[in-house]
């Protein structure tokens, strides 16, 4: 169990329990008892396995506190908000009128232009920690400027207004190109810990598996807030709607998908654990730590302002709202360093 | 140019230093971490002036290309620029002038700056006119006059109005409080393949802030140049520079007007600076000639040697 400064209570322990007392959370575990109050918690990351009691939820709802379940891998399960919260219904249905329209194809566009603009970022990143060696530094910026112009080509293509589906396909290819590209560099920052390229599901290797972890606890926080802000967490602008996938946060996540890339990189090479014979628990608890610790609290400029990954992520969802009601694309979040 | 106004303190003290306090700058974005990504250059042997570096005028940087592999001279790319190194020129040999007459206990100074300023406007704008033919040399002539008068007046206004309140100083502590700032400030940039003699216009001394004065249209690069210097500075003094200044000098009604643009030298800024330099010095590692832009400034100066 672990509480962050900013207010996330994480609790990972297998057994124990978490009730209210007087305004508290009292945690008992095996190691013993804690009691913490609710307004010093933003929110409950729960991924372990503990009772919870009503009254404790009640108290956590009315305070505005937010709860989440999530595997032990950060793969977000269920939420529990206020009753009242996100209740916009002007949000969602600008979200729904604008799969019609052309603020869908440029919200979408904004979403793959903005990432390819973080991964080129990441390329030149690399390109400079790897100096010393100059084919390999020539090879990441040379990446980096071919993603650029993929990028700028998208950036400046018209798609006709209500042909998302269409617009959807070639900004998809233009994206699975550069992603191409785009790991087959990354293989020279995460090739020590094992890593051949992408792997969403059943990954073995440290790199993946953390790339995995970090992307659960990522779309948990754009989660938050795409119900903070009424949206409708299912329909997705560049990921399809399929039951029960939330493609509208796999869609938001996706320009802050490098950022995670080059946290993972930073936590692997500070890992002072095993790593060779592949992933354990203490790594995985060891991330999760790291994420909320130094990942949510990385700070990046946005708009003009100098926000904590938290804050980004609630003003960028906002700024998708703004976008949406002004029928203009969305700034997306950029590193650009 | 550089002696802050009672409004402009207050727009420091309450405004921009606490916000800059508030959102620190990312450590790794500050100059002294010259050796990792992404503050190390690509080459420490190519050593790019900063303004060279931020400068947007030419679209494609073709400008820089010509400067270093054609004529290899600093040649500015348009008019404002080069009437901006004019003006930059005379207000720094008034300062000079200033400091070494009130070591020597002259306190009158007025007329001798002004006589100064008179011979370097000359002989500035005679040198510059040789790359910058369509300069009007008459009325920039007129208008560096009118800027030398402005701040001989005010030095020599400063000089009394601290003497008056401390008399029995001595003239280094004169100097000191009169001129809080160092003007043709020399940094050795190599650290971050900048050049060794970079001049900063002005550095404050005791609150770091750097000052550089321009004219003509408030341009973005104007602060990322700003935001180059005080990397270079940090890389080179290992001390923060949080606050950033552009002077602008313009003319006004047959008069003249100064407005101080202060802002906080941000991430931001300083990743834009960080970024054009590597992509300058990419290109010139590499040999590669960018293309002649489509969209060229009317009165860019380099336009014979371009085509
Ligand atoms: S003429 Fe155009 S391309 Fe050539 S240097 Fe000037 S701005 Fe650049």
């Amino acid at each position: 169990m672990q509480l962050t400064e900013y207010g996330h209570l994480i609790v990972d322990e297998l057994g124990g329990s978490l009730r209210k007392r007087r305004g508290r959370i009292l945690i008992s575990t095996r190691s013993g008892k804690r009691e913490i109050p609710i307004k010093s918690v933003r929110d409950v990351i729960v991924m372990g396995k503990v009772a919870l009691t009503t009254d404790l939820l009640i108290a956590l709802a009315e305070s505005g506190v937010d709860l989440l379940i999530a595997t032990p891998t950060g793969r977000p399960v269920a939420r529990l908000s206020a009753a009242r919260a996100g209740g916009t219904a002007r949000n969602r249905y600008e979200q729904y009128e604008s799969m019609r329209d052309r603020r869908g194809i440029l919200i979408a566009k904004s979403i793959i232009v903005g990432k390819i603009r973080n991964q080129a970022s990441n390329m030149r990143y690399y390109s400079k920690a790897r100096r010393m060696d100059r084919d390999l530094s020539l090879m990441f910026y040379e990446a980096a400027e071919r993603m650029k112009a993929e990028m700028e080509a998208l950036d400046g293509m018209e798609f006709p207004e209500g042909s998302l589906d269409e617009a959807r396909k070639t900004m998809l290819s233009v994206e699975s190109r550069v992603a191409d590209l785009y790991w087959s560099m990354m293989r020279f920052e995460l090739g020590r810990w094992g890593f051949e390229g992408r792997e969403k599901r059943e990954a073995s290797d440290p790199p993946n598996v953390c790339l995995n972890v970090a992307y659960n606890l990522l779309s948990s926080m754009v989660w938050k807030n795409v119900i903070r802000f009424g949206l409708d967490p299912f329909l997705g602008y560049v990921h399809v709607e399929r039951p029960g996938r939330l493609s509208l946060v796999f869609d938001l996540m996706e320009p802050m998908r490098p950022m995670v890339d080059r946290f993972v990189v930073s936590f692997l090479r500070s890992y002072k654990g095993e790593l060779r014979g592949g992933y354990s628990s203490e790594m995985i608890a060891s991330l999760k730590e790291r994420f909320f610790s130094d990942f949510a609290e990385d700070r990046v400029e946005y708009k003009g302002r100098n926000l904590r990954m938290e804050s980004l992520i609630f003003f960028y969802v906002q700024e998708v709202v703004s976008a949406l009601r002004e029928g203009r694309a969305p700034t997306t979040p950029y590193i650009p360093w | 140019m550089y002696y802050i106004d009672p409004l402009e303190v207050r727009k420091l003290t309450r405004d921009l230093l606490p916000s800059s306090r508030e959102h620190p700058v990312d450590e790794r974005l500050r100059g002294w971490n010259w050796f990792q990504s992404p503050l190390s250059p690509y080459s420490s042997e190519l050593a790019l002036g900063v303004w060279e570096i931020s400068s947007a005028v030419c679209p494609t940087r073709r400008d820089a290309w010509i400067r270093r592999k054609v004529l290899r001279k600093s040649i500015p790319t348009t008019p404002t620029l080069a009437k901006g190194i004019v003006i930059h020129r005379v207000v720094s040999s008034i300062f000079l002038l200033a400091k070494k007459l009130a070591y020597l206990g002259r306190y009158e100074l007025r007329d001798e700056l002004l006589r100064e300023a008179g011979r370097i406007i000359d002989s500035e704008i005679a040198s510059m006119k040789a790359y910058a033919r369509s300069l009007e040399e008459e009325r920039l002539g007129e208008f560096c006059h009118r800027i030398a008068k402005w701040e001989a007046t005010r030095i020599e206004s400063k000089l009394w109005e601290i003497k008056a309140k401390y008399p029995f100083l001595n003239e280094e502590s004169l100097v000191q409080l009169s001129f809080p700032f160092s003007t043709e400030l020399v940094l050795d940039g190599s650290l971050l393949g900048l050049s060794k003699y970079l001049r900063v216009d002005a550095a404050w001394m005791f609150g770091g802030i750097i000052f550089d004065i321009k004219t003509g249209w408030r341009e973005e690069w104007h602060r990322v140049q700003v935001a180059g210097y005080a990397l270079a500075f940090e890389s080179f003094f290992e001390r923060p520079i949080d606050i950033g200044c552009v002077v602008y000098v313009d003319e006004a009604a047959g008069s003249l007007r100064v407005d101080r643009d202060f802002f906080t030298i941000s991430d931001g800024l300083r990743a834009s600076f960080l970024e054009r330099r590597d992509e300058l010095q990419m290109m010139l590692m590499r040999d590669e000639e960018p293309k002649v832009a489509q969209r060229c400034p009317a009165n860019c100066l380099l336009r014979e040697y371009c085509q």
